[in-house]
């Protein structure tokens, strides 16, 4: 299982038959003392699809409080979420009955979760504020896929830089079905939870603080679980986004020159740029590709994701092509803008298109939008807005934005911004 | 020469055969001896006889069991007949005719022998057509080009063209040859050649019409019209050639057939746009005008048609799938 917007990132929840990963057991000293220490607080959750009683995923969770709150991620209980009446979730632990879960809170975009069960554990692991330096040992706990609990050792290598939401480096690894796992230090504290992987032993781990958070929210006295989560769900991505989305494409947001062309490009430290070119001597037309993307995206379902934006400007020139030979060849590239996106119809609708031909700072531009609309989530869209200058003889561009999971407001005022940024470079 | 032609009529009163009569008293009957001799139950063997009478002849019951009646009037023993009368004998109808009367004057044929795709038996203009299309195929390949060899490209898509041609023409003129015993293989070719200059015309007008103004549903009431004209009208010149159909009827059948063509490509367009699908197309058939050419709009139009489809793609959601 991966998430579809981060190519190797593999998120640490074990979906059915995942096939066995390797496992390290060099423990050290250290290392068993921790195992000794939390093994009783560190449960193996089960995701059980109800008509079927079978088991449609396991992850690993934490106890927080002396009265049976657990933590994990929201990725392990999702199908909770978006299928409420089809998934209930449950400890599971060989030689006993399984003790059902019940969802209290839920941080879509840190990918934490809350559950009760009517268990009291004799200890339980706090969230509280800790300082560590990189290069710290830590240890990461959980259940790999059906292989018991693990204690994995890794390193401490602090917040990654330019994300959409805080995540910590940890070298060490870890593996599907440890997701909702501690990582704790050789003393005990809470350092982050685990989340994702990538290959490598390069994994991530949410912060602690943001499991803190959500459990003060959680024991407040007056806090009531909601009955239902995807509005919870909704509420929380469209705080979110409206925090960095409406800023994207700003008079601020750096340019960068394609030709005759200027276009907006990074428009936030989360988003990654690269770019290549053809140097056009085995074909007939030169072509010079810039792309920026955002690196994560927040994990709504096995199916969807929110936040996930890239860009892509793409120039043709020729020296060789007649103008209706490269109009031609300028189709061909345009077509292939409309790439398939995955989806499932229980999620989703089918795109609907709008297509026009626009003048635009001075350009004349054939902009084609897409839109679809989630089926669970209300409000929220994926979007793809593609723009070609039209007119050229000898060159033209083509720029195309993508959006996932952002509300309508979001689609129209980035895709605005975005159109508004591609200029006549001066 | 005799004196009386009897006429033995069909039920819709074409002549079925005809009796010369030559001397009178003639007998009318069943019986292998009479002088008109009818296959038909309700006679009897002795039926009837043709008499002289003072005006012409004279028909004479011979008591048969049920008996001659004048042609608009009742049972009778003896009807007096002039010639062109008719007089039913049992179920029969017989007309009277003396050879002797003028006949009325030849009419003169207005009507040319034309098959109504006439155009297309002249050689000159059958290979004029059939090399026009062919040119505009090329010419409509190279404008549709990029970057690939061309050539190849051209001389593949001939080739498929003229296959496909000379399979139909081939077809059609089978059908000819059994029909009205003429090939006209030529001529067939000619009139499946003008279906795909038919369609190239409308299709490149589609393209630019749809580049032009993408909001207008012209682009695609167009593919509609250009697929039931470029059917139906070939299949009205074939039908033409190979059949004695009258006009009207050639050109229904043509337009049914085109419509339903048409109307199966509107149904299978409607099914694929209900098809669920993960992918958003981009309009990408562009034309090599400049850009003062191309009618367009402020970006806001372009934004007011994006909350619009918004509003589409939210009754979509709200429908379970």
């Amino acid at each position: 299982m991966t998430r579809p917007a981060c190519g190797a990132l593999i998120i640490l929840f074990a979906i059915g038959a995942a096939p066995a990963a390797a496992q390290r057991n060099d423990s050290t000293a250290a290392a068993a003392a921790i195992y000794r220490r939390y093994a009783a607080q560190v449960v193996r959750i089960e995701v059980v699809e109800q008509s079927s009683a079978a088991k449609s995923g396991v992850g690993s969770g934490f106890f927080v409080t002396a009265t049976g709150h657990i933590v994990t991620n929201y990725h392990v209980i999702a199908s909770l979420v978006t299928d409420p009446d089809r998934y209930r979730a449950q400890i599971t632990s060989s030689g006993k009955q399984p003790s059902p879960l019940r969802l209290v809170a839920i941080d879509v975009v840190h990918d934490l979760a809350i559950l009760t069960s009517s268990i009291h554990p004799p200890a339980f692991i706090t969230p509280a504020p800790v300082t560590i330096s990189n290069g710290t040992r830590l240890y990461s706990l959980g259940h790999p896929l059906d292989l018991g609990l693990s204690v994995v050792e890794g390193t401490y290598n602090g917040l990654v830089d330019s994300t959409l939401y805080p995540k910590i480096h940890f070298t060490g690894a870890i593996n599907p079905g440890m997701s909702g796992g501690p990582v704790l230090t050789a003393a005990g504290a809470l350092v982050g939870v685990n989340v994702s992987t990538e290959e490598n032993e390069v994994g991530f781990l949410v912060p602690a603080d943001r499991a803190r958070v959500l459990l003060t929210t959680v024991l407040a006295p007056d806090y009531r679980a909601p009955t239902t989560f995807l509005p919870v769900v909704s509420r929380q991505l469209r705080d979110f986004q409206d925090t960095y989305l409406p800023q994207l494409f700003s008079d601020s947001t750096p340019s960068v020159t394609l030709g005759p062309y200027a276009v907006p490009t990074r428009p936030g430290s989360f988003f990654r740029c690269w770019a290549d070119a053809t140097d056009g001597r085995t074909t007939k037309f030169r072509r010079t590709d810039h792309r920026c993307s955002t690196e994560d995206a927040v994990f709504i379902s096995d199916e969807q994701s929110s936040g996930l934006i890239a860009l892509h400007h793409e120039l043709l020139t020729t020296n060789v092509l007649g103008r209706v030979r490269f109009t031609n060849l300028l189709g061909a590239h345009l077509a292939d803008r409309g790439n398939a996106t995955g989806g499932q119809e229980e999620d989703v609708t089918s795109y609907r298109c709008e297509t026009r031909n626009v003048r635009s700072n001075g350009l004349t531009v054939r902009a084609n939008l897409c839109l679809r609309a989630y089926r669970k989530l209300d409000g929220f869209y994926d979007a793809r807005f593609v723009a070609v200058t039209l007119g050229g003889a000898n060159t033209a561009l083509i720029s195309s934005l993508h959006l996932t999971g952002v509300t309508f407001d979001n689609v129209e005022r980035t895709t605005r911004g975005f159109l508004r940024r591609i200029r006549w470079a001066r | 020469m005799g004196q009386v032609i009897v006429e033995v009529l069909d039920g819709r009163g074409a002549v079925r055969h005809r009796v010369d009569v030559i001397a009178l008293p003639a007998t009318i009957g069943r019986a292998y001896d009479s002088a008109v001799v009818l296959d038909d139950p309700y006679v009897d063997p002795v039926h009837a006889r043709i008499v002289a009478s003072d005006g012409w002849v004279a028909i004479e019951d011979a008591g048969s069991t049920n008996g001659i009646r004048a042609s608009r009037g009742e049972a009778a023993a003896r009807v007096n007949v002039v010639s062109g009368d008719t007089v039913r004998v049992g179920r029969t109808v017989l007309r009277f005719v003396d050879p002797s009367r003028p006949l009325a004057p030849t009419l003169a044929d207005a009507q040319r022998p034309t098959t109504g795709a006439s155009w297309a038996t002249q050689p000159v203009v059958a290979w004029s057509v059939l090399i026009a299309t062919t040119v505009l195929i090329v010419v409509g390949e190279l404008w549709a080009a990029d970057n690939r060899p061309v050539t190849s490209t051209v001389l593949s898509l001939l080739l498929g063209w003229f296959l496909l041609l000379g399979v139909w023409a081939g077809i059609w003129a089978v059908i000819n040859r059994i029909v009205v015993h003429r090939f006209r293989f030529l001529a067939h070719m000619a009139i499946g050649s003008l279906a795909g200059a038919i369609a190239i015309l409308f299709g490149q007008t589609e393209a630019f019409v749809g580049f032009l103004f993408p909001a207008s549903a012209m682009a695609a009431i167009l593919g509609i019209v250009a697929e039931v004209t470029a059917i139906g009208v070939p299949i009205a010149l074939h039908l033409a050639l190979v059949s004695t159909l009258s006009r009207a009827k050639r050109w229904s059948i043509a337009l049914a057939f085109g419509a339903a063509i048409g109307a199966m490509t509107v149904a299978s367009q409607v099914i694929d746009h209900r098809k669920f699908s993960t992918t958003p197309t981009v309009a990408a058939r562009l034309e090599p005008l400049p850009a003062s050419w191309i009618p367009a709009q402020a970006p806001d139009t372009f934004f007011t048609e994006v909350r619009r489809l918004r509003t589409r793609v939210d009754a979509m959601a709200a429908e379970r799938p």
